[in-house]
């Protein structure tokens, strides 16, 4: 029987990086899923987690991207919406707990087809404290265009520290 | 290696539908996955869309739902919130993952993300009050109204076994 959720490329980071790319992805598959063990070095309490389809730019602030997503803090709880950014998830940073990465899971519906582009996410903050971040979102990439490539990467004012990982799996359906 | 997440059946509408069924679903899987992008036809449901297990129509579901305004509670129903408000005009998506299906020792138990952009998303739990196995799931596109899902939608389930 075929593998239907296969992993198509990994990449753990050995040093600070700004940002992991997975190109040429293969147009076979149905879906993407897109696992993120990510932490910045950013001075703070939190860090962006974005990524862009279909360019290798790490810069957010890009348009044709919207999202809603409901977020917790361990106190409260609240939902936001955001636009011409990227999709948008969030990491620790340099203040939380050491040695303790974020995980995200990002799932893309359909990335080769004719329609505008959907991604569900969850994302988890991870460190030991009062507060910590649970984000759970709905985001579009409003481009009709198939994913041929994904741009990962944090806040434009820090990297990836070393140990962040990211892993690409195509899924197949029946 | 063997396969540990493998697809069982896939439903793209070419027209709309009042309700989409999967059945003879094999007992073989610890969980099932079920992925969705659907739409809906008519006026933007305001009673999200559901689902019921075995065509069971009784009383027999109830449902936790945390969505951007808030927190329902749905009990004792005769079927079950599956998904949020569905649009009409993007498409949502919805990963469920339905536990222990085939488990007849215990009752029936899932978990929804669903989301749009545009119009909201939601986090579900629902529970289906009875033991028998799972070998048919039917979805519905409105909690018994006129709606349907639009063409174009696609249902995908999987099957997940344990170690």
């Amino acid at each position: 029987m075929a593998t239907t959720y296969e992993l198509i490329a990994s990449t753990t980071l050995g040093s600070t990086t700004t940002g992991i790319y997975f190109g040429s992805i293969p147009q076979t598959y149905d879906d993407l899923v897109v696992v993120v063990s990510s932490r910045s070095n950013q001075t703070g309490g939190f860090s962006d987690l974005n990524i862009l389809f279909n360019t290798t730019s790490t810069t957010p602030g890009v348009t044709g991207y919207s999202q809603r997503h409901l977020q917790g803090s361990g106190s409260a709880a609240s939902s936001a919406t955001l636009s011409n950014y990227a999709v948008n998830a969030i990491q620790p940073a340099a203040g939380n707990t050491t040695s303790t990465y974020g995980s995200t899971e990002f799932y893309i519906p359909n990335y080769t087809g004719s329609s505008n582009k959907s991604v569900s996410f969850t994302c988890v903050h991870e460190t030991n404290d009062t507060t910590a971040y649970i984000r759970a979102g709905a985001a579009l990439w409003s481009n009709t265009s198939a994913i041929t490539a994904i741009s990962i990467f944090g806040s434009s004012l820090a990297d990836f520290v070393s140990g962040t990982s990211a892993h690409l799996y195509g899924i197949t359906k029946a | 290696m063997a396969t540990t997440y493998e697809p069982i059946a896939s439903q793209t509408l070419g027209a709309s539908a009042a309700s989409v069924t999967f059945s003879s679903i094999p007992g073989t899987y610890t969980d099932l996955v079920l992925v969705c992008m659907i739409k809906s036809t008519g006026a933007a449901s305001s009673s999200g869309g559901t689902a019921r297990f075995n065509t069971d129509s009784g009383s027999n579901y109830s449902h936790t739902i945390l969505y951007d305004v808030g927190s329902i509670r749905g009990a004792n129903n005769d079927r079950v919130r599956m998904f949020g408000d569905i649009p009409t005009g993007a498409f949502a998506n919805a990963i469920v993952q339905i536990m222990s299906y085939a488990n007849t020792n215990v009752n029936k138990t899932f978990l929804s993300n669903y989301g749009e952009a545009g119009s909201g998303i939601s986090r579900i739990v629902g529970l289906w009050r009875s033991t028998a196995a799972i070998t048919t799931v039917t979805l519905y596109s409105n909690d018994g109204g006129a709606d349907s899902f639009a063409s174009g939608s696609t249902f995908s389930l999987y099957g997940v076994k344990a170690a």
